[in-house]
């Protein structure tokens, strides 16, 4: 409510950052790991006096430059400017609590360029000692960026200590740093790894060809061996807290999970086979399959991560929404469409009351959910009546533990109920409304009012199997906001109590 | 609390105080100014020198060394621009992240001008084969690339400092905007334009005198005319933008403070002699003088800026309760350890690399 919002309902903003986001760090990571590669690649040809793998070196240089000096670079501007455009009280935050963590990191970057250019231009022009001493260097800056950018992102899901006393080392040295900064620095590797089994495949052929897939596969599998457990090291120093509600916060967490074993399962598989069998037969699209699973693997944990922290964008103290959790504490049923700099609506009215309710829409929920592309919660809401809606954001967040808090005043609150009614319900009035569930079976009932939050009839007919009597259980759902602060009324007609009643028992009776 | 600052969104504290941040943007604006115009200059030079090319094969070799320039200028100009970017999102973040919101088509676009004129600006270079026609062709687009991605930073760098237009947010908040209401923008924008070239023309001009080719005269005077001619333009187009700028601010920069408005008589001398130097071939005397001509232009330009926000000064961001010299010291301590280790790495490679030529 600080910012203007880049109001792009369609898409979201949260979807051009992933975009961003997802092809920028392909890049950045292979730049890492591209460089401690180039320079042992190249000692090792001229350890071994194998000219094809010098060669090699020099044609992965050219490609290594190009895509990260160009694409890279490029991207890594794209996200500074997309994460402005799309969150920008986060971004500001960041940048000024950390402006000389940025700053480190520009001379890193500008010794990263400098010494990637002198190591293209200069290969067989100067000694190979020299040569090496300039890779070494560019590794040594790469992967001191990473350090920079690792334990800013780290910073955002664990920032520990400094919540205590908001100071810069503790905000670096935060509870994930030490595990991710080690898990990212063997990915940087084995995606290095998979880059050159690019080059492998495509520009050579024979023993040679069949040399360089195996030195590229040992590269792969050995960097493995140590990203996986520090994945698991990672994955247990994030904060209980946020453990706890991992796997649980979203289907599409779950999903994620499931590509990320998945994924690495399979990676390790292919690499496996496709570089120790048959190594000289390697196609490029078999190396572009190996890029695209470790690719999926990386976008999967990648997204894990960003899940994990929610609500927030900074843990503990920043919402998506660029509210921060002091100032929501001070306001929180207070009205804040008086206190938004960017809304056109400052006093509800008759009138105004559905541009209000856009205007909650884009300061409050837009940050995480759009009208289209992702997150959109029309099909959902298009089951519900305007009370069930306004109720539900009074409840947030609820059983969604990845939603923040809703802040408002009640009319707000309606304004914006109304508003999502009105996306949701395609301009229907509450009044002109149709019963959503047409047939009268409790398992209709129950897809349509409890569904939402609860898995599957299954789940919950293990907790009813203690109620008694049908009566007991119309009771029970008379009563469903008073066994939870999470749980709303229930909001159906009597005729589809009874029904739900029924059914629930039927459920619960079948363990 | 009145509409225009009712907009201004509430800013984040700074570690240091501001004026060490102050420092360091004119310090990194100064680098990014000067690859900005290395970068520009080399690009406009190939399609003159392609153009030239099919009458004197002398120019194909001046255009080829153009083009060779390009990748690594290009590559400088986004490093040197990351800095300056940085430290004025510091200083005056609540401004530009609202300048850059209501532009932000626009400013994502940016990115795809940008990419396409780097991996062109590598392909001349790597494409052996290919007529100097087309060459120029390509250089072409990727000019007109940059004058692209330069309007653009103008309109959002010039959006920032007038609140009282932010208001368009409300006609387009995709981000379809421009600042293109604003007076001083074309002045602002044909400006940068001018200076990018005399900077161009003279980084030419110092190159091609230190290199021995046989053609390299070609490529001297080229550059050189171009810093001449262009230093001679910029002085009335700096005038002109001090002419659109608001009363108020015209009236700090000459009246209020003698200072500003003497310096910027001295930048107008200072540009005109350099055109003068140019075009008599004195170009290490003119190349010093504009290196003093671009450090006043970026003072110059920093001020007025703070002039254009000071209005809303109670919206700058204070220092923080915990600051943080101590990193800051770090970051410098980190600075000279790598300016020191590329020039030594520079001059080792250099050493071994014409010893390597002469065997």
């Amino acid at each position: 409510m600080n910012y203007p919002v880049w109001y792009i309902p369609a898409v979201g903003g949260p979807v051009v950052i992933a975009l961003m986001a997802i092809v920028h760090v392909m890049v950045s990571h292979f730049a890492v790991g591209g460089g401690l590669w180039l320079v042992l690649t190249e000692k090792r040809a001229r350890r071994l006096q194998q000219p094809f793998m010098l060669e090699y070196v020099k044609k992965h240089t050219l490609f290594f430059m190009l895509l990260t000096m160009v694409f890279g670079a490029i991207t890594g501007v794209g996200i500074w400017f997309t994460i402005s455009l799309v969150g920008p009280d986060a971004t500001s935050f960041l940048i000024h609590f950390f402006v000389f963590a940025w700053a480190i990191e520009w001379i890193f970057f500008a010794i990263e360029i400098i010494t990637a250019f002198l190591y293209y231009y200069t290969f067989d022009k100067i000694s190979a000692k020299l040569h090496q001493l300039i890779g070494w260097i560019y590794f040594f800056a790469a992967w001191a960026s990473l350090f920079i950018i690792n334990a800013i992102l780290s910073f955002m899901l664990s920032p520990g200590k400094w919540l205590e006393n908001q100071t810069f080392w503790p905000a670096i040295f935060n509870p994930t740093f030490l595990s991710s900064s080690i898990f990212r620095t063997f990915l940087c590797f084995a995606l290095a790894g998979s880059y050159a089994l690019l080059t492998a495949s495509r520009k050579f052929k024979g023993q040679e060809k069949e040399d360089l897939v195996r030195y590229n596969g040992k590269w792969i599998l050995l960097s493995l061996l140590g990203m996986v457990p520090s994945l698991v090291w990672y994955y247990f120093s994030i904060p209980s807290s946020l453990l706890k509600g991992l796997p649980a916060k979203s289907i599409l967490m779950k999903n994620s999970l499931i590509f990320l074993v998945t994924s690495i399962i399979l990676f390790t598989v292919l690499v496996f086979l496709l570089t120790r069998w048959k190594a000289h037969k390697l196609r490029f699209s078999a190396a572009i399959g190996i890029l695209a699973v470790i690719f999926i693997f990386f976008a999967s944990f990648e997204f894990m991560r960003e899940s994990a922290r929610k609500p927030y964008i900074i843990g503990n103290y920043m919402y998506p929404n660029g509210m921060r959790v002091e100032q929501i504490k001070k306001i929180k049923d207070q009205p804040i469409l008086d206190k938004a700099k960017w809304v056109h609506v400052r006093e509800i009215s008759g009138q105004n009351s559905l541009q209000a309710g856009e205007d909650m829409f884009r300061i409050q929920c837009y940050a995480c959910h759009s009208l289209g592309f992702k997150n959109n919660f029309l099909p959902t809401l298009k089951k519900w009546n305007l009370k069930r809606i306004s109720t539900m954001l009074g409840r947030l967040p609820g059983i969604t533990p990845q939603m923040p808090p809703f802040i408002g005043s009640e009319q707000e609150k309606g304004a914006l109920a109304q508003w999502l009614f009105a996306k949701s319900h395609a301009g229907q009035s509450p009044e002109q409304q149709k019963p959503v569930v047409s047939e009268l079976s409790g398992a209709s009932i129950f897809d349509n009012f409890c569904i939402d939050c609860h898995d599957s009839s299954d789940e919950i007919g293990d907790k009813l199997a203690t109620i008694p009597s049908l009566q007991e259980m119309v009771t029970l759902i008379e009563k469903l906001d008073s066994l939870s602060e999470d749980m709303p009324p229930f909001e159906g007609t009597d005729r589809e109590k009874q029904a739900l009643a029924q059914y629930l028992l039927k459920v619960s009776r079948k363990k | 609390m009145n509409e225009v600052t009712s907009l201004i969104p509430i800013p984040d504290s700074l570690p240091v105080a501001a004026l060490w941040l102050q420092i360091l943007s004119l310090l990194t604006y100064f680098l990014h100014l000067v690859s900005t115009g290395i970068t520009f200059g080399a690009a406009a030079q190939a399609i003159v020198a392609h153009h030239k090319g099919k009458q004197n094969p002398g120019w194909q070799e001046v255009a080829g060394t153009h083009n060779r320039i390009l990748p690594f200028a290009i590559a400088f100009t986004i490093n040197s621009g990351v800095a300056p970017l940085l430290f004025l999102q510091t200083l005056y973040g609540n401004f530009f992240y609202t300048s850059a919101i209501i532009m932000a088509i626009p400013l994502m676009t940016l990115l795809l001008f940008l990419m396409t004129s780097y991996y062109l600006a590598y392909w001349v270079v790597l494409k052996k084969r290919g007529s100097g026609k087309w060459k120029a062709g390509i250089s072409l687009v990727v000019i007109l690339s940059f004058t692209v991605v330069a309007f653009i930073l103008v309109n959002i760098n010039s959006l920032m400092l007038v609140p009282k237009n932010w208001k368009i947010y409300f006609s387009s908040m995709g981000g379809w905007n421009l600042n293109l209401n604003d007076p001083t923008l074309i002045p602002r924008y044909t400006l940068y334009l001018f200076l990018f070239l005399v900077i161009g023309g003279a980084f030419s001009a110092i190159f091609f005198s230190k290199n021995k080719k046989e053609n390299s005269g070609l490529g001297f005077h080229f550059g050189a005319n171009l810093a001449g001619y262009f230093s001679f333009v910029t002085a009335p187009a700096f005038t002109l933008f001090l002419l659109v700028l608001p009363e108020a601010i015209r009236d700090q920069l000459f009246n209020t403070s003698r200072l500003w408005g003497a310096l910027i008589i001295c930048f107008i001398i200072l540009i005109i002699l350099t055109g003068w130097f140019y075009l008599r071939r004195r170009v290490y005397l003119a190349g010093s003088l504009l290196v003093v001509s671009l450090i006043l232009f970026v003072f110059i330009r920093d001020h007025i800026r703070f002039l254009h926000l000071q209005p809303f000064k109670d919206h700058f961001s204070p220092l923080a309760a915990q600051t943080q010299y101590g990193v800051m010291s770090l970051f410098f301590i980190l600075l000279l350890l790598g300016v020191g280790l590329i020039i030594w790495l520079l001059i080792k490679v250099k050493k071994e690399y014409q010893s390597s030529t002469q065997q």
